[in-house]
């Protein structure tokens, strides 16, 4: 079998865009239970970092994608979900559904609903990112181990570039948020980043784009 | 049905005995591969068996697995070869958003690494609570299947 070194990747390769993975609820508080181990401890930390992110990607008019899982009421779009660890969630009708306030989405957003773990699954999210000519996806919200780590596959055998933002994810337990960073950085070797670097990259961008 | 990835590690002792267990019950078998070198087939393909060529970790993005799956009227996908982290693990999660009951035979796998090979495990577990199943209980589960579930391969 022929081999091929992978070739080291800038942070940014083309156009960027910004995928904001289920980041709902509550992040004012802690939701770790103990019993459980899930999800992991100081979950809400690690969003609470995203929202300066998120402000560096709109003055770089890099364009934002929030993700929010939902379920109808009657539970009849829960396919397999509930056959394993996790238990009810993001109902539509719950207040707990909706996307944290922290994360400031505007109409001039862009809004994607799923009801499979992954970003891809039945969504229009291609169809969106083939139109904004998106080639890097930066990828931040909850779980790293389900919904982070299933849209980073998906979208990595679609042949996008792929940034995890370490400090910007978290797993459904620890273990399984350091295993799934690890399994990210095989398919993609400088997949991981972290949240002060990339925004360095994306102000060096904008700021290349203003003197250009 | 019966769904083996990549078999060329030599570790995967049981996958024969998995294979005949699969074939005697007339479980359809679906072959996926990355070249033709890579893939055991004992004896060939039989009726009920196909070969697919995988040119990504899922063995459901772009290729014809959905229909088969459909066509045999399958509600449990069972997998089987290599890598659990990456081939295995990415056809699990697609099957299971396809809404199949999944099961993953873990001494008939291996990972990038046996760290990667656990967490990938634990990972499918996590999906669907008795998703890992070992060998022995599989083919004695195949060997049980009265004829009229052994199509679908669903009373795991």
């Amino acid at each position: 079998m022929t081999t091929r070194k992978a070739t080291p990747h800038s942070l940014i390769v083309g156009k960027p865009a910004l995928l904001v993975i289920d980041v709902q609820g509550d992040i004012s508080a802690s939701r770790h239970d103990e019993a459980r181990n899930f999800p992991m401890p100081h979950y809400e930390d690690y969003m609470r970092k995203i929202p300066a992110l998120i402000a560096t990607a709109r003055a770089g008019d890099v364009p934002i994608i929030y993700m929010q899982e939902v379920h109808h009421p009657s539970m009849i779009d829960f396919g397999r979900e509930l056959d394993g660890f996790e238990r009810v969630h993001c109902l539509e009708d719950s207040p707990r559904t909706a996307i944290v306030p922290e994360v400031d989405r505007r109409p001039t957003d862009y809004w994607v609903r799923k009801r499979r773990y992954s970003s891809f699954f039945d969504t229009d999210l291609d169809i969106l990112l083939r139109g904004l000519e998106a080639r890097t996806l930066l990828m931040v919200g909850g779980f790293t181990d389900v919904c982070v780590h299933y849209a980073f596959a998906d979208a990595h055998q679609r042949d996008y570039v792929c940034r995890v933002v370490e400090d910007c994810v978290a797993g459904s337990s620890y273990s399984a948020h350091e295993a799934a960073l690890a399994a990210m950085e095989y398919l993609q070797a400088d997949s991981r980043c972290v949240r002060d670097d990339l925004i360095e990259a994306l102000r060096a961008r904008s700021a290349a784009a203003a003197s250009g | 049905m019966l769904v083996v990835i990549n078999t060329h590690h030599a570790s995967f002792a049981r996958l024969p005995s998995l294979i005949a267990a699969a074939r005697q019950r007339d479980i359809p078998v679906v072959f996926a591969n990355g070249s033709a070198t890579e893939t055991a087939i004992p004896d060939g393909l039989r009726k009920n068996e196909y070969l697919i060529r995988q040119r990504r970790h899922s063995v459901f993005y772009g290729t014809e697995l959905p229909i088969l799956l459909r066509e045999f009227g399958a509600s449990t996908v069972i997998l089987a070869g290599g890598e659990t982290s990456v081939g295995v693990h990415y056809s699990f999660v697609d099957a299971h958003q396809y809404d199949y009951f999944c099961r993953v035979v873990e001494d008939c796998m291996a990972g990038t690494s046996p760290l990667a090979h656990e967490a990938a495990l634990r990972a499918m577990e996590y999906m669907q609570t008795g998703a890992r199943r070992k060998s022995d209980e599989v083919i004695a589960t195949f060997g049980n299947a009265p004829a009229s579930l052994a199509a679908t391969g669903d009373n795991l």
